[in-house]
């Protein structure tokens, strides 16, 4: 085997602390096995792919060791220069010479030389391979049905994809649903969602699963298998032609969860009028009438017959060629933040709270009114950064607060012309297009007074509250009556969010949030494949930025399916049929299904993915990872503590 | 005809009892057509009866070398040898006593002799070597016949191959199997070890003889280890404990069945588990892991704490 080595600059990140022209040099004289080397300043440039694909022809070269950064950054890039040269792709190997080697050493040179003819000794045993090709299912899942998981479905369906939608509330909408009006435009929320959701429901190519939950997933990209619980809703779907009747005689009184709890709905319900399927929905945790002996008014005044005490939860299994995650965010639980008086007060309500109370269609039908006596605030002190950028809580930064703060100050002014705004802050933050131009006009042409500090406390006196806090920029104790609280409290992850990371096998980041493959590049893909994220559920964002993500998703998952087979990398288990005593440890231990025992063990190469994890544990060494065997490792090892390649006089040891 | 010759270092005599576990025709015939030069365990031989030999065509050496006497006597015995035969598991890979490397020379005499040691040295007693070592360390071997002691059926069918001057190739005279190819235990689908069985311990009795001991939580290193024995051990319900060397395709036995059973172990509870506690709780569950893993073969993988040339 003719092997050549190019070991890479990478501008000054690898030259600074690493001798380029020595390891060159060293790694010829001291392994017989490399014909040719050579440096370039930049390898994975234009140029220096050039190079290398021009050496391989001059020198007749068959394998090729590409000292440089991490395989993670360009191994795909220099796959394809050998390719494109003519040679297998898999006759190469990297030698992480930056990561783990420049930028953590002060003199990495003998370590570099070290890590390269490792690597040297690793490509001169390894086979040449051809990718795995695999088809894939054209249909996607989507999991989440708010703004980000609308526009995602949309996208794939209006390009011909099937999608599955499982969204777990009785109606898709989300968050967005429940907002007034949007920033910077004032457009009104409900009114922009509702035509998207009319449109996803009439949209044949879209399959919707309210009341559900994704429990389980196995198989790959190309082929996931999906399994999904789906709760029982007691109304037929189909038949219910919301007129309302069930809910007028029904006699269970609880509070609204749409409306975050300020209005009442009936244990029959529809969560809003444009919710999506259109259909009521019988709540089984205050229905009495699941027992029909006690109770089955609705049932009774229902014409269409759409009631069915009887339903029964059912799974329903789907195959899909990718996943879009789609779940979402949740307000920080603000009664944690004691000292501002959530939960003792009715009068301190959260931004969602207040979402409701703006809303024209809220429980205060569009005029605002305090929750304790329903008397209309004339003075409202919002206070931001309730839970985000505080280290007894949440350490980053929620980011849409600022601008929902500004917008419900903006309402406030508009539909109480007479009353007052206060607003607590530590930073505005307005980064986005019109934004900065939104909170100027809140400030100078809507009167909203921006105070720069913190409030410290809370507390009640008489009707109203006091507001005490420091104005940092001139430094004076400030004591504001109040008629209203509102906290603009920070974004976090959904509840059961852990849960669905352990189902669909993906990470989450050091906030709960979802963790995506490269923050900067490749932020709506996650580390296992076939699956993305979109929205807020990747980090705090808002409308305008999860659509865009949304969209970002839906063409990833377009360019994935589309292609119609996924290549896989051939880097995969293989059984040595005579060492295999079929004591099924493989079996036992593979994460990922892929080893089945019946007289010999058996790899399904579209479901390994090379873990090595059935290497590692079977006790006669005949199963091992394609180009990853034990005998490369071996010699791997001797180079990399001997620092040099073993010479063939010296013996191995014991004759055995 | 044939002369042939039996001796040993640190070695039990084991080995001997197996030759004559030859069936009673087979004893006889061997007898009749070789002739038995030195035999120490079983026939009246002195030293000075080997030394007088000049070439002997078959030389069977027991034991593993512990001694300077031992180290004397083996270089003598391949001088002489056409064939030298590792016979059993001591000779091949150090064996049992083999452990002992796992101390040093001086705590060892020690531990045994107290302070008499050198008082004793030189003349009663032969000087020890710093460590026990494979015969293979110190000289060529031709054959190697594993196995404590070896299986019969495999000492019969090498001495009719030397009789017929029909030995294949130098090496290993075995099975290119394991013991788990030999053995009739069911393996479950699903093994995951919780607990580890210890022989003789008091829920011993609830061991299946009909299921795989290692998928009941018992350790047996019939995977890892050569067959030919016919899983002897494991028919008459005791774990398999690698007496035969490592597996053809293993490089390290020891190791192999540890990664084996470290994959297994607790694995659904140890995600649930600090690194601290599965330390912990894997020290309990496996005493005396070089003794259990490397019972037969530490001089073979590990020469001692101050090896240097290893």
């Amino acid at each position: 085997m003719r092997i050549g080595v190019f070991v890479c600059h990478c501008g000054r990140n690898i030259s600074s602390t690493v001798d380029v022209s020595r390891v060159v040099r060293e790694v010829s004289e001291r392994s017989r096995k490399v014909v040719f080397s050579t440096d370039y300043k930049y390898l994975c440039s234009d140029p220096g792919q050039k190079l290398i694909e021009e050496k391989i022809k001059e020198e007749n070269l068959d394998a090729v060791v590409i000292a440089a950064c991490s395989p993670s950054m360009h191994e795909e890039t220099f796959r394809r220069v050998l390719k494109r040269a003519g040679i297998n792709e898999y006759l190469l190997e990297i030698a992480n010479i930056r990561e783990q080697c420049s930028w953590v050493h002060e003199d990495g040179t003998e370590k570099a030389i070290a890590l390269t003819l490792a690597a040297v000794e690793k490509v001169s045993r390894n086979e040449k391979l051809k990718p795995i090709k695999i088809g894939v299912k054209r249909k996607c899942l989507v999991i989440g049905g708010g703004i980000a998981g609308i526009t995602a479905s949309l996208d794939l369906a209006n390009s011909g994809f099937e999608v599955i939608l499982v969204e777990k509330s009785p109606t898709i909408g989300g968050k967005m649903a429940q907002l007034s009006e949007t920033f910077p435009t004032l457009d009104c929320s409900q009114c922009i969602l509702t035509p998207l959701m009319v449109s996803l429901s009439r949209n044949d190519r879209i399959k919707l699963y309210t009341m559900s939950e994704v429990v389980e997933i196995d198989g790959y990209v190309g082929n996931f298998r999906v399994k999904i619980k789906k709760k029982p809703r007691y109304v037929i779907e189909e038949k219910c032609t919301v007129c309302g009747e069930c809910e007028k005689v029904c006699p269970v009184i609880v509070p609204n969860e749409f409306d975050r709890g300020l209005s009442y709905r009936k244990a029959i319900y529809i969560p809003f009028p444009q919710a999506v399927p259109s259909s009521y929905v019988i709540d089984p945790n205050s229905c009495l009438g699941l027992n029909p002996v006690v109770c089955g008014k609705c049932k009774e005044v229902c014409e269409a017959d759409a009631i069915d005490y009887h339903m029964r939860e059912e799974t329903i299994e789907e195959e899909v060629g990718a996943i879009i995650v789609a779940t979402g965010y949740e307000l920080f639980p603000k009664d944690r933040i004691g000292e501002y008086g959530y939960g003792t007060y009715e009068d301190v309500i959260d931004a969602l709270e207040f979402e409701r109370i703006l809303s024209s269609t809220g429980p205060t039908g569009g005029t605002v009114k305090r929750p304790s006596d329903g008397r209309t605030p004339k003075r409202v002190v919002f206070i931001q950064c309730a839970g985000s950028r505080d280290e007894n809580y949440l350490e980053y930064c929620s980011k849409i607060c600022c601008m929902y703060t500004a917008k419900q100050a903006m309402l406030y002014k508009h539909l109480v012309p007479e009353g007052e705004a206060y607003v607590f802050y530590i930073d505005v933050r307005t980064a986005g297009k019109g934004y900065e131009e939104f909170f100027r006009r809140v400030q100078e042409e809507e009167g909203v007074i921006y105070i720069r500090g913190k409030v410290s406390r809370v507390y009640r006196e008489g009707e109203n509250l006091i507001v005490e806090g420091v104005d940092t920029l001139t430094g004076k104790k400030l004591t504001i009556e109040a008629d209203l609280v509102v906290l603009s409290t920070g974004v976090v992850p959904p509840e059961g969010t852990e849960n669905l990371v352990s189902v669909l096998k993906i990470q989450q980041d050091q906030s709960g949030f979802l963790k995506e493959a490269h923050p900067k590049l490749k932020p709506t893909e996650t580390l296992t494949k076939g699956i993305f994220i979109c929205g807020a559920i990747q980090g705090p964002k808002d409308i305008t930025e999860t659509v865009s993500q949304a969209k970002g998703a839906a063409s990833a998952v377009m360019e994935l399916l589309s292609m119609g087979e996924v290549e896989r990398d051939p880097i995969v288990a293989r059984v040595n049929e005579e060492y295999c005593v079929a004591c099924k440890t493989c079996e036992s231990l593979c994460p990922f299904g892929a080893v089945k025992v019946r007289d010999k063990a058996e790899v399904n190469e579209a479901l390994c993915e090379g873990c090595g994890i059935c290497a590692a544990s079977c006790p006669t060494g005949a199963i091992e990872v394609v180009n990853n065997k034990f005998d490369q490792f071996e010699e791997v090892l001797e180079v990399l503590i001997n620092g040099r390649e073993k010479l063939e006089t010296e013996n191995s040891g014991l004759p055995l | 005809m044939k002369k042939i010759a039996i001796l040993g270092g640190a070695s039990c005599s084991g080995c001997d009892v197996a030759l004559f576990d030859l069936p009673g025709d087979e004893l006889e015939r061997f007898f009749s057509e070789v002739e038995v030069v030195f035999w120490s365990t079983t026939m009246d031989s002195r030293i000075e009866d080997f030394e007088a030999q000049g070439k002997i065509d078959l030389v069977m050496f027991h034991g593993g070398i512990r001694t300077e006497e031992h180290r004397k006597l083996l270089i003598q015995a391949r001088e002489k040898a056409e064939i030298l035969v590792a016979l059993g598991s001591c000779a091949s890979f150090g064996g049992i006593p083999g452990i002992a490397n796992l101390f040093e020379l001086d705590a060892i005499l020690k531990d045994i002799y107290g302070d008499e040691f050198t008082k004793l040295s030189g003349e009663r007693i032969p000087k020890p070597e710093e460590r026990l070592k494979p015969i293979s360390s110190y000289v060529e071997v031709d054959y190697y016949l594993p196995g404590c002691p070896p299986p019969v059926e495999t000492i019969s069918e090498f001495l009719d191959h030397f009789i017929l001057g029909s030995l294949p190739p130098r090496g290993i005279f075995g099975k290119e199997s394991t013991v788990c190819d030999e053995c009739d235990r069911i393996k479950p689908e699903d093994i995951s070890i919780e607990e580890v069985k210890r022989i003789g311990s008091k829920d011993w009795s609830e061991i299946d003889p009909k299921v795989c001991f290692l998928a009941q939580g018992v350790v047996c290193l019939g995977a890892v280890t050569r067959g030919g024995c016919k899983a002897r051990c494991i028919n008459a319900n005791f774990p398999c404990r690698g007496c035969m060397g490592p597996a053809p395709n293993i490089r390290d036995q020891g190791a192999r069945i540890l990664s084996e059973i470290a994959s297994l172990l607790m694995k659904e509870s140890e995600k649930n588990l600090s690194d601290e506690e599965i330390y912990e709780r894997v020290q309990k569950e496996i005493v005396d892991p070089v003794g259990l893993f490397y019972r037969y073969t530490l001089p073979h993988y590990w020469g001692g704490s101050n090896e240097e040339d290893d």
